[in-house]
């Protein structure tokens, strides 16, 4: 090992021994209780009792399908937001930025503010036409993770738009490409990194949030996140068993839309 | 140069305005109805507005010190996990931004994992070793907690700021004789001082707003989160209250005009870059990184709609062309500078275009390398008969490549020409001087002779009257008896040349004698001006000489 590579992964350890740390521990802890009770043996008692248990399966397609439908509404509207403000000016992207710092509690209270029965927009429309607060549909959650998340990945775009791919894009165009061309093999391939990163981010907060579903979201089917919380509100022992079970699958279903998500990207190389 | 980006159409513009207009009026209703609930006593439907206005919901948020504990406690841990954050975080974004790692995707990977995993997953996860730890529901619990989570946006931000630029002006204050603590404090943080503002800001606010980790971790010592959600149902007044609270950190070139003809095809901004069949190079290669290089040569068959087969056999055509043959199935990544330029000059040719329009090709190629390109350039114009529009501001370059020449000044061309003309006969002294002939003889002419101002004088031949000549410095020679005197200020080896410096009075004089000739710096020296190397400028050119000295 030379000195230099020595000396480089000195300087990356404190962050990836931080890392591995914090996250493997915590990984390592949840899987220990869900197979180690408190103050029992260790059993797949509570791996037994999430996989019976119906509202488990309501959970995982309600998480599954709000998940993937805000990711693909969040990406198209921040597809569409960035193309519309690429060549605008600062103010305007600030304005745009001012979502992504607020935090995801905050829309989910201004939600329920506006759309509530009895809220805002019942009192000066009269009546909305379809309920968006507790709905059994989760639209009401899907419309928070979509305002809040659209601004996050527009950013990202944007900040892959920069004056290099201008150019590149000027050159597929004296060289006789047409404007979808231009978008399909110059714009895309630009462009697909930052979106697929910040989709699958997006797509993981909207697998495992917790509690905009609680703020907002219907009290039935739960999500995966909110079903590991209740779990726990009653038998404590074999609640956090089946809680942390939960939680397992809850984060390899966000690390499986991942690896969809990063083998799609590939999969699309322009032409 | 006009830029040939087209025009954007004004029903984008349109949208793009409709769409602001929604947002900003989205932003000002979201944060105008909190305010107003936040500030309301009494607020019942259907009223737009509230019955009674008050501070209710502050006084019950802050009734029993629960608010304001938890807004401690969320700053505290906001302010240690940032910190903690950003120092672990600067030395990993260094070596990932400097591209030192040969596999840098598995430590990105590694270090991005928390975030695609629910934090009240981690929370629970990191409870079970905490309550061990005695750190459950410690403050020092829920910054290690939130670091899971910040450390990777901190790596992710910083290391933006510690790309190539960041190491070449480290390398300079390294030359500049800087100490290490010199560089940090002089270079390295003012120049980061944007991107560690956005990382510190950006890992302040994921800890702020983490709810999942707190809950699991510290349930008894609630953070701001914790103290919102359960108002937000039951009362909403105090939720809008709180939620206030959690604003404060997020509060912390086409064608314009004239016109452009190809032929008899009027080129304007309605014609749009990719049906104008003109063909660019630019002064930078501007290859599409993710084709192979055959695959960024064929782009304009691609975009005809030829079939693969086609593009890579044409492609390997003009790589031949360019001398790249072996190179096609290459990543354009490995190739040098100058191969980049080769292909981007095949890749000029592939869409066999009217004009090829040549932006300073050769400015970002080495020395070395731009005698070939140039040699290149001249073989594939001959050979092809292919107009070509060369911009350059190197002279030289330019008398190589055109045939005809056109010297632009001040946005105006001021001589278009044979090369040789722009050289040996330049129309005003600003194209003399541009062009190399820097010595400039003012005098009047009588009988045939220039009395040169200040004395001397030249057999020029011409008619009669005041009049400026100029002559090159290689056709400036040193004549020991000649009638015009100068004296020798510096005299300079320049490689196949003496450069040599001379003046008479105010007036400086350039002259490159060949090697051994005896030149002494500090004596007067005749100087040997031939008739026929002596350029008398025109009227207009007279003018702008004595504007111009």
């Amino acid at each position: 090992m030379t000195a230099r590579r020595a000396r480089d992964l000195g300087l990356l350890a404190p962050a990836i021994l931080t890392v591995a740390v914090l996250f493997g521990g915590a990984l390592a802890g949840i899987v220990r209780t869900s197979l180690v009770p408190l103050g029992g043996g260790a059993s797949l008692a509570a791996w037994r009792a999430l996989l019976g248990d119906p509202d488990f399966a309501a959970a995982l397609v309600f998480t599954l399908r709000v998940t993937v439908v805000s990711t693909v509404l969040a990406a198209i509207v921040g597809l569409v937001g960035a193309a519309l403000l690429r060549d605008r000016g600062s103010a305007l992207r600030a304005m745009l930025a001012l979502p992504v710092p607020v935090p995801h509690l905050l829309v989910a209270t201004l939600a329920v503010l506006w759309l509530a029965p009895g809220g805002i927009a019942e009192r000066a429309l009269g009546g909305l036409p379809v309920d968006l607060v507790r709905d059994r549909a989760g639209l009401g959650v899907t419309l928070v993770y979509v305002v809040k998340e659209a601004p996050f990945l527009a950013l990202l775009v944007l900040a892959a738009c920069g004056r290099d791919l201008r150019a590149r894009e000027e050159v597929a165009a004296v060289l006789g490409s047409g404007p979808w061309q231009r978008m399909r093999w110059v714009t895309w391939p630009a462009i697909r990194g930052p979106l697929v990163i910040g989709s699958i981010i997006v797509a993981a907060y909207a697998a495992g949030s917790f509690e905009v579903p609680l703020a907002i979201g219907p009290n039935y089917p739960p999500t995966l996140a909110t079903f590991a919380y209740e779990a726990t509100q009653g038998d404590v022992i074999a609640g956090q068993g089946e809680a942390a079970a939960a939680l397992l699958l809850t984060s390899a279903l966000s690390m499986f839309l991942a690896l969809v998500a990063v083998r799609f990207a590939r999969d699309v190389e322009g032409g | 140069m006009a830029t040939l980006t087209p025009t954007h159409t004004r029903t984008r513009d349109t949208v793009a305005d409709a769409a602001t207009i929604v947002v900003g009026a989205g932003l000002a209703l979201s944060l105008g109805a909190l305010l107003v609930e936040a500030f309301a006593n009494v607020w019942r439907a259907p009223a737009l507005l509230p019955q009674r206005w008050g501070t209710r919901g502050f006084d019950v948020a802050f009734a029993g010190g629960d608010a304001a504990s938890a807004l401690v406690t969320s700053l505290a841990t906001g302010a240690a996990s940032t910190v903690a954050a950003l120092v672990l975080a600067w030395p990993a974004a260094r070596v990932l931004g400097e591209r030192r790692l040969d596999h840098p995707a598995a430590v990105f990977l590694l270090l991005a994992m928390p975030l695609l995993v629910a934090p009240y997953a981690v929370g629970v996860g990191l409870s079970e070793w905490f309550l061990r730890l005695g750190l459950s529901g410690t403050l020092t619990g829920l910054v290690l907690s939130h670091l899971t989570f910040v450390l990777p946006y901190a790596v992710l931000l910083l290391l933006s700021g510690f790309g190539p630029e960041m190491h070449g002006l480290e390398d300079m204050g390294r030359a500049a004789g800087l100490s290490v603590s010199q560089r940090l404090r002089w270079v390295t943080v003012p120049v980061l001082r944007p991107t560690l503002a956005a990382a510190a800001l950006m890992s302040f606010l994921v800890s702020w707003s983490q709810y999942g980790t707190s809950l699991a971790i510290a349930p008894t010592r609630p953070t701001l989160p914790l103290l919102v959600l359960p108002f937000i149902g039951s009362d909403p007044q105090v939720a809008a209250a709180l939620s206030l609270l959690f604003l404060a950190p997020a509060l912390l070139e086409p064608v314009r005009e004239g016109t452009i003809e190809l032929g008899d095809r009027r080129l304007d901004a309605a014609v749009p870059a990719h049906r104008r069949r003109v063909s660019v190079v630019f002064q930078e290669p501007r290859l599409l990184s993710h084709l192979r290089v055959d695959d960024n040569v064929a782009l304009p068959l691609r975009a005809a709609g030829a079939g693969r087969r086609e593009r890579r056999a044409r492609a390997a055509g003009l790589l031949e062309d360019v001398g790249l043959a072996a190179l096609g199935d290459r990543a354009v990544r490995g190739l040098s500078g100058g191969e980049q330029q080769r292909v981007a000059l095949a890749r000029a040719l592939c869409g066999e275009p009217d004009l090829l329009l040549l932006d300073e090709p050769l400015a970002a190629v080495d020395p070395h390398r731009r005698e070939a390109l140039r040699r290149l350039i001249i073989r594939l114009q001959v050979e092809r008969r292919l107009t070509t529009l060369i911009i350059t501001h190197d002279r030289a370059e330019a008398a190589e490549l055109a045939d005809t020449l056109a010297l632009m000044l001040e946005g105006r061309i001021v001589q278009q020409d044979d090369p040789r003309e722009l050289f040996e006969r330049p129309r005003t002294a600003a194209v003399a001087r541009f062009f190399g002939a820097v010595n400039v003889l003012r005098g009047t002419v009588r009988d045939g002779r220039l009395h040169v101002d200040g004395g001397g004088c030249v057999d020029v031949g011409g008619p009669d009257g005041p009049a400026s000549y100029v002559i090159r410095p290689e056709a400036l020679g040193l004549d020991g008896d000649g009638a015009l005197r100068a004296k020798v200020t510096e005299a300079a080896y320049a490689g196949t040349f003496v450069r040599v410096v001379l003046r008479r009075g105010h007036q400086r004089l350039e002259a490159h004698v060949p090697l051994g000739t005896t030149v002494a710096v500090g004596e007067t020296s005749g100087l040997h001006l031939p008739a026929d190397r002596l350029w008398r400028l025109p009227a207009d050119g007279e003018r702008a000489v004595s504007t111009g000295s």
